[in-house]
């Protein structure tokens, strides 16, 4: 267990520097007391655990943050982005695992310390799952195609919903979306459904589909079942 | 930057007629709005009112009645929960006609509310002004998506008074050239857009703002021209408000103690 700080401006340009080098060296290790102490780290006015786990999923792990930051006395700390950059470092192993060839790819900077800009902050590997699950904490499962995937690898179905803020904003779209293209056997989504062609039914033409609604109804009056109901026939296949 | 037609026969609601301020403090703000004048678009009295604030994931919304009977949101209501400690919270007014589908008929989308110190004045500035988490910068220029998203002068959040700061004679002579000129090239150059008559797209505002200061001159369709009618633009806001004056004045104001 440990507990929750932030990076400080030099930790923040050193886990840059990291994550550039980590590229090449995948046995790269932060050096110790990075997390714990100054001067790339500084305590917050209130104490938080956080435990080391493996999350099965970005449901999980969204669930489990909403649980850190949800204490009354931790209110506005999960809009400060030192803090999702610190907790990206105290899961760095599970956000970036090394891959079957030894490396490791840490990918894009808004992976790891939050895109200050509204349409990019779903792609920080924490902080997106997590502002995902609180807005549908009432009812998790129903943004589960956006939800299910692991931690490292959030994949097209956040790419082309979380991104767009009409969407993942609207639980109808995305109560449709996973009840069109999440296999109910799996939890994963379905084989096919996310082509990156326009092929009938498949993800890109839901997207296509319902930025034609948009502009004719008032798509948060409408429930998932009316949503479905005026899809067209090409997504019959995935009912 | 895209353009969408509207085919769908839907109504644009301008923003000054559905104005939103901030009410109470952070971080938990509430808002007010003033519907008044939605009943000048003569929709039909059932359409129903509906405000959505938004942001990122979050997303909440208020009924406000019918356009016949407007049913404002008790004050304890309008309570901006979903966005504790947020500064970049945005509203969208629908005006739906709630049978027999939901359909439409009217929206004003990307309002940004008045901050409290804004109310006053009551309209929204050119270039308002928000707090932000930028590290160890001072201040930079956030732009949105969308016609009617002005842009936002974003000041770090640790300093706290954000308006003297954006107001001290060392900002307006060192940073207001900056901000006019990234500004400029975004609409010109980078927007390629030179429309002078549509007052509810923000580019449009800014460049009869510009046009302002070079009376008669409209901006000029050629590129490299562009960056001329820039840069004279530049300096003659940089002459009318005497920005080399103002920060010798501050300078000496700083020597004197």
């Amino acid at each position: 267990m440990a507990e929750l700080r932030k990076l400080t401006d030099n930790g923040i340009a050193e886990m840059r520097k990291f994550l550039s080098a980590v590229a090449g060296d995948p046995d790269l290790t932060l050096p110790d007391g990075f997390l714990t102490s100054p001067p790339t780290s500084e305590g917050l006015p209130v104490k938080i655990n956080v435990t080391p786990q493996s999350f099965g999923s970005r449901l999980e792990a969204g669930k489990y943050l909403y649980g850190l930051f949800s204490a009354p006395e931790a209110s506005g700390l999960d809009r400060d982005p030192a803090i999702w950059a610190w907790l990206s470092c105290f899961f760095f192993d599970q956000l970036c695992p090394k891959r079957k060839d030894g490396t490791r790819n840490p990918r894009a900077e808004a992976r790891w310390i939050p895109s200050g800009h509204a349409f990019r902050y779903y792609r920080h590997l924490l902080g997106g799952p997590y502002l995902i699950y609180k807005a549908f904490r009432d009812e998790p499962d129903r943004a589960q195609i956006v939800l299910c995937g692991a931690v490292d690898s959030p994949g097209d179905f956040v790419e082309q919903l979380a991104s767009r803020q009409d969407f993942v904003q609207n639980k109808a779209v995305i109560d449709a979306a996973t009840s069109l293209y999440l296999s109910p056997e799996s939890g994963k989504p379905k084989r096919g459904a996310s082509p990156t062609q326009r092929k009938p039914g498949t993800l890109r033409r839901f997207v296509d589909v319902i930025n034609q609604f948009d502009p004719v109804w008032d798509l948060y009056s409408i429930g998932t079942v009316e949503l479905i109901s005026k899809l067209p026939a090409e997504f019959a296949t995935y009912l | 930057m895209l353009r969408r037609f509207n085919y769908t026969g839907r109504k644009k609601i301008i923003h000054d007629d559905v104005p939103i301020s901030l009410t109470g403090s952070k971080p938990v703000w509430g808002f007010d709005i003033d519907l008044s004048r939605v009943s000048s678009y003569e929709f039909p009295p059932s359409a129903r009112i509906y405000v959505e604030a938004y942001e990122q994931a979050s997303y909440m919304r208020f009924d406000f009645g019918t356009v016949g009977g407007i049913a404002p949101v008790p004050k304890e209501a309008r309570i901006l929960s979903e966005f504790e400690g947020s500064d970049g919270v945005r509203f969208r007014v629908k005006v739906v006609d709630a049978a027999p589908d939901a359909k439409l008929l009217a929206e004003a989308d990307g309002i940004l509310p008045l901050a409290p110190e804004e109310t006053e004045q009551n309209r929204l500035p050119l270039l308002p002004v928000r707090h932000h988490d930028l590290g160890q910068e001072l201040w930079k220029i956030a732009f949105e998506e969308g016609p009617e998203n002005r842009p936002t002068l974003l000041v770090n959040k640790f300093i706290e008074d954000r308006t003297a700061f954006v107001r001290s004679p060392a900002f307006t002579s060192l940073a207001w050239p900056a901000i006019l000129r990234e500004i400029l090239v975004r609409i010109l150059i980078i927007d390629d857009y030179r429309e002078l008559d549509d007052r509810e797209d923000w580019r449009c505002l800014w460049l009869n703002f510009a046009r302002t200061f070079l009376p008669g001159q409209a901006p000029p369709p050629d590129r490299e021209d562009a960056f001329e009618w820039i840069a004279d633009a530049v300096t003659a806001f940089s002459e009318k408000n005497s920005l080399l004056a103002k920060y010798k004045e501050h300078e000496e104001e700083e020597a004197n103690g």
